[in-house]
């Protein structure tokens, strides 16, 4: 898909999202009388209009733009496998630890299996294992000397 | 000359010199790994700078940045990959002399320059930034207000993305900002119900979802690359007085115009250092020899993007204005440790402020002496392979999200924020017009609602008084000005 196609998509995004915000922001509840220039309501309505004028503005643009035949840059994420990877690996550790509780586990598990499948293949599978094993131990240790021991968070 | 040697003083203590030397040490490794920038290094350090006292947090992020600008330079002469966007300039001649047998040579220019340029903007910070505060003191409402205004609409005028976008990008920042309970009515704004909205959102998951967690993401979607091997041999630092001599006027002259840049908010040194580049080119008398490894074309860049440091603070710390992403973060900090940057915290906090340019200082010889005997090793970690980087930054980066405030709502926020910058930074928002915007956002909102409080709702308490109209005038100049250049590159580009 080309770059401005998807340039225009998060600029309608941002412009609903200023209108949503500006009709939010006319039910603000204030504590203290109705006084316009400060009430709680005032600035983010005057936010939240610049934003859909600018959104607007972003839109005709990129339209031009696309008209002038200008738009030949296509929009590319990448290497979608690895960025999937990273990102259920992050989600795996969240859930684990907002539900169950179980910080370091999960965190050794999904250090592991990223490693696993982040690092090049290598021809001995056993060290391949081995070494992602050592990292995640590693990874694990260094967490709770930083944040258990040191600063008393704890996980 | 005396509040410096009480900002000595103040870091003599030996907590404190040891986070300065920690500082020192972890911008030279975060600046020399290319994909971790400054400001991403400063993110993830919040968490741990939570727990300590401000000065120590404020040195140990500041230290990091300066030898973070240095740190940049060693990827970019070993490897011809830029450690940050403020060390693109110096691949230019590092490279090239680094490719020709003179690896050491390239580094001992970058360090000399660096260091030169970082003493300098210390210099300049320590002399303007008291007489400076003493002038803002003298600011009320509307003109802080403006200031500030001019502050964000300055971003838009440097900024490489489109007007729109740029401005979209503040205005979301600012948006943003406003959600919790609003400190001048109590009114609860954007918050759904959720309780943890209440104090708004967290710092912290903010700016590390955008500094790291959307650089983890860069990483693991980037196509596989093979890492080139870094240079190990050849790899001393010394120069001789004659090699000094040769890159002294213009290093002198680009850590000058560095801190200048510095000063304007979001130009950062990545601006600073392809003016000084450009700038070093044009004036020099063999502009042939500038991408063969010229050591002028090496100091000019990293002079002023070490400058760019003493620069950004002065705007930060007489109006609570961040010159860079970097001090954005730092700002950050400040405020988590209850100190709102801005004219009266050089009469409140004496001892952060001189601190701070005692801290710049020592930073930067321990820099100089850290590069000039460990830069081997520096460039021996680079063989860190990007999957364990990536790793360690995206569970660090959840885990400090976390110690802010204890709460796994922010780690969401931080994985949701870091998806949607990654996606919007393709797009081409600006990341630096954003996180200016939201640091500035309570200084802004409070100022513009007092001044219509003192006015009784009247807009033109903006235009009435003599300063007001000399920023207003100011503002408009560099807004439309930047819009005309911007629309006559477009041009100049169609018509390419």
């Amino acid at each position: 898909m080309k770059q401005k196609y998807i340039s225009i998509i998060a600029q309608t995004i941002v412009t609903i999202i200023g209108i949503v915000m500006f009709v939010v922001a006319q039910g603000f509840e204030d504590f203290n009388g109705n006084n316009a220039y400060i009430s709680s309501s005032y600035y983010p309505s005057i936010i939240c209009c610049l934003i859909v004028i600018f959104g607007v503005w972003g839109i005709i643009e990129d339209v031009v733009t696309i008209k002038q035949g200008n738009s030949e840059a296509k929009f590319k994420i990448g290497n979608t496998r690895n960025l999937f990877l990273v990102l259920g690996a992050a989600v795996f550790v969240l859930m684990m630890w907002q539900f169950f509780s179980l910080f370091y586990p999960s965190i050794f598990i999904a250090v592991a299996v990223l490693m696993y499948f982040l690092r090049p293949t290598q021809e001995n599978k056993m060290k391949h294992i081995g070494f992602c094993l050592l990292i995640s131990t590693i990874l694990l240790f260094l967490f709770y000397a930083i944040f258990d021991l040191a600063l008393q968070v704890h996980l | 000359m005396g509040n410096l040697l009480f900002g000595f003083s103040v870091i003599a203590d030996p907590i404190c010199f040891l986070w300065i030397v920690i500082g020192t040490v972890l911008g030279l490794f975060i600046g020399a790994l290319p994909g971790v920038g400054p400001a991403a290094g400063c993110a993830l350090l919040l968490s741990v700078t939570y727990k300590m006292d401000s000065i120590p947090a404020i040195c140990l992020m500041i230290s990091l940045y300066m030898a973070a600008m240095y740190g940049g330079s060693i990827s970019s002469i070993v490897l011809s990959v830029p450690g940050s966007g403020a060390s693109v300039a110096t691949i230019q001649d590092g490279a090239p002399m680094a490719h020709a047998g003179y690896p050491g040579k390239a580094l001992g220019y970058s360090l000399t320059a660096s260091s030169i340029g970082g003493i300098i903007g210390c210099i300049v910070l320590s002399m303007l930034t008291a007489p400076l505060a003493v002038l803002c003191l003298k600011l009320s409402d509307p003109e802080v207000f403006l200031i500030t205004l001019f502050g964000l609409l300055s971003v838009s005028s440097v900024s490489s993305t489109t007007v729109p976008k740029t401005m979209l990008s503040i205005l979301l920042g600012l948006l943003m900002a406003t959600v919790g309970l609003d400190t001048f009515t109590g009114a609860a704004r954007y918050c759904t119900g959720i309780p943890s909205l209440y104090d708004g959102f967290e710092t912290v998951s903010i700016l590390i979802g955008m500094f790291a967690i959307s650089e983890v993401l860069k990483m693991a979607s980037s196509k596989k690359q093979e890492r080139v091997k870094p240079m190990r041999e050849g790899l001393s630092t010394k120069l001789t007085w004659k090699e000094i001599k040769y890159i002294l006027p213009t290093t002198i002259w680009s850590a000058l115009v560095g801190v200048i840049v510095g000063i304007v908010p979001a130009l950062g040194g990545g601006t600073a250092s392809w003016l000084c580049y450009t700038t070093a080119k044009r004036r020099s008398k063999h502009p042939e020899t500038f991408g063969k490894g010229e050591p002028i074309g090496i100091a000019a860049p990293e002079a002023a993007n070490n400058a760019v440091v003493g620069g950004s603070l002065i705007p930060f710390i007489v109006l609570g204005i961040p010159g860079s992403e970097v001090i954005a973060v730092v700002s950050s900090a400040l405020i988590m440790h209850g100190i709102q940057p801005g004219p009266t915290v050089i009469n409140n906090h004496p001892d952060l402020v001189y601190g701070i340019f005692a801290c710049l200082f020592v930073a930067t010889i321990l820099m100089y002496f850290f590069g000039r005997y460990t830069t081997a090793l520096w460039a021996r970690l680079l063989t860190l392979p990007d999957y364990v980087l990536l790793v360690f930054v995206l569970f660090l980066g959840m885990v400090g999200s976390y110690a802010s405030r204890g709460q796994i709502f922010d780690v969401w926020v931080t994985i949701i924020f870091g998806v949607v910058w990654y996606f919007i930074d393709k797009v081409g928002f600006s990341k630096a017009a954003f996180i200016l915007s939201y640091i500035l956002a309570y200084l802004f909102e409070s100022k513009f609602r007092r001044s219509l409080t003192i006015s009784h709702g009247n807009y033109a308490i903006f235009v009435n008084r003599p300063f007001c109209v000399v920023i207003l005038c100011i503002i408009v100049v560099t807004f439309v000005g930047g819009a005309v250049r911007k629309a006559l590159d477009n041009k100049t580009k169609a018509a390419k």
